[in-house]
């Protein structure tokens, strides 16, 4: 992470709803997590843009072109004429904010306390990402030859614990309304259930919050673009762990 | 502004630890907006983190938090950027501007800044020091100084790692290369700083030093951290 990327050109003037006339270039990989954060956020506004699906297992993210837009070679990426972002919650956040449209500011509320809400969840759900890949170990596992650690199962339950808290009564976890906060937090727990057998995932939920989180992540996955998101994703990413678990 | 809880008129109050690095970023973006604030000490070493009454402000049980009618915060970015938010004065706009692309790239900037903490944590591993009675690892100094060149990148010519104006994302990326230089010998910043991005950097951290609420914000709690570390290093 952390390369510098192309100089932000004079700022368009953003009291005007979809004040750019360049559709924002998404640059994704259906299997980076991150990359699926962007993507519903993307969905979730509405807005018209430009997917440039990259196959990460072929190098498509190394390649000169790409690398003008992320000199990290990462995905996501997104690029909105001489504009490039990289950094997923940094991405999300620049959205919500570029169209400043009745729809995002409810995706990333414009008060203030409603904005530090989303703005501490998306730094904290890093954590719960951190928690459930103690167990799920996913880099690991497509990388690095390692396998899941079952052992970890009450580490990744930290993070069920911690998404629990942050829902409290609510139906989504900055309040009654869906935020990028959930897109962010989801993600993990798709990844969980996608990548462990069923009879993990039962003991897993039985932990402290599981209900909680359960009745949560079917608010999430009834979200009109949930499966156009994740489907083929899922069974791309599944297809791909399992096959690694197999190999070692 | 606004009604209720949005005023900007109610008083700021801030929990923290005067040695708690993240608690002094939120600290100096007060210091940098010019507001005042009620401080709150809560004692790190005396456990009052862990206290009911601590609780009920931060239920993670660390610092910094702040408080400001019935509305409490923590995680020290969510607490600056709030902070920037919620004041519609010339230096908040400054620090954090409203502008979808300059923003972005503080965001991404205070992201970073987690990286380069990271980075610098991997030789003075100030929590196993502190408080598990681990050693540093000189021998990741290279991988430290990594970190230099991070910034340096951003930096370039510029006075800030924005450009032209100083934002929040210069509080928080200087703020580990503070601690690095507290908790090291003059020996080991001369070689740490000789690394790429290295002059760059400390030009940077000098612009930074000079801001007239800088010690005021800092030189206490760097030299009270830096002699906690080193009593358990002997």
């Amino acid at each position: 992470m952390g390369s510098k990327p192309s100089v932000a050109r004079k700022d368009q003037d953003i009291t005007s709803p979809a004040a750019s006339s360049d559709p924002v270039e998404f640059y994704w990989d259906p299997v980076s997590p991150p990359s699926r954060c962007v993507h519903m956020t993307l969905k979730g506004l509405g807005e018209k843009f430009v997917a440039k699906k990259l196959d990460l297992f072929k190098g498509e993210s190394k390649t000169p072109e790409f690398l003008k837009i992320n000199p990290a070679g990462k995905v996501p990426a997104i690029k909105c004429g001489d504009f490039t972002m990289s950094e997923s919650r940094a991405i999300a956040c620049y959205l919500c904010n570029k169209y400043n449209t009745p729809t995002s500011n409810k995706l990333y509320p414009k008060d203030p306390e409603g904005r530090a809400t989303v703005d501490r969840i998306l730094l904290l759900s890093d954590e719960i990402n951190n928690d459930i890949m103690k167990q799920v170990n996913l880099l690991g596992v497509m990388f690095q030859g390692q396998r899941p650690d079952e052992g970890q199962i009450s580490e990744a339950a930290k993070g069920l614990k911690m998404c629990a808290e942050m829902l409290g009564d609510n139906r989504f976890v900055a309040g009654n309304n869906v935020t990028i906060a959930d897109y962010f937090v989801a993600t993990p727990f798709i990844l969980y259930d996608l990548l462990t057998e069923e009879g993990v995932q039962r003991r897993f939920y039985k932990h402290d919050g599981g209900d909680t989180v359960t009745a949560w992540m079917e608010r999430v996955r009834a979200l009109p673009y949930y499966d156009e998101i994740h489907k083929d994703a899922n069974e791309k990413l599944g297809g791909l762990y399992r096959s690694r678990l197999e190999q070692f | 502004m606004g009604s209720g809880s949005s005023s900007g008129r109610q008083e700021v109050e801030l929990y923290w630890d005067y040695r708690s690095p993240p608690a002094r970023c939120v600290h100096m973006t007060l210091a940098a907006l010019g507001e005042k604030f009620t401080p709150k000490p809560v004692d790190l070493f005396k456990g009052e983190h862990k206290k009911p009454e601590y609780l009920a402000i931060n239920p993670a049980g660390k610092v910094p938090a702040i408080k400001v009618g019935n509305f409490c915060l923590n995680e020290s970015k969510a607490i600056a950027c709030y902070l920037c938010n919620r004041s519609n004065t010339a230096a908040a706009k400054k620090l954090y501007p409203k502008g979808a692309q300059q923003r972005a790239e503080v965001d991404r900037l205070l992201l970073l800044s987690g990286d380069v903490m990271d980075l610098i944590q991997k030789q003075i591993a100030m929590f196993t020091v502190i408080f598990g009675g681990g050693q540093p690892k000189p021998e990741n100094m290279d991988e430290a100084a990594k970190s230099l060149k991070m910034v340096a990148d951003y930096l370039e010519n510029n006075n800030w790692v924005t450009g032209s104006t100083m934002t929040i994302a210069d509080i928080f990326c200087s703020n580990p290369f503070f601690l690095y230089d507290s908790l090291t010998t003059d020996e080991q910043q001369k070689e740490f700083y000789s690394h790429e991005g290295g002059s760059t950097v400390k030009a940077w951290m000098k612009r930074i030093r000079g801001l007239p609420y800088f010690d005021d914000v800092n030189e206490k709690g760097l030299e009270a951290i830096a002699s906690v570390y080193k009593t358990k290093l002997n």
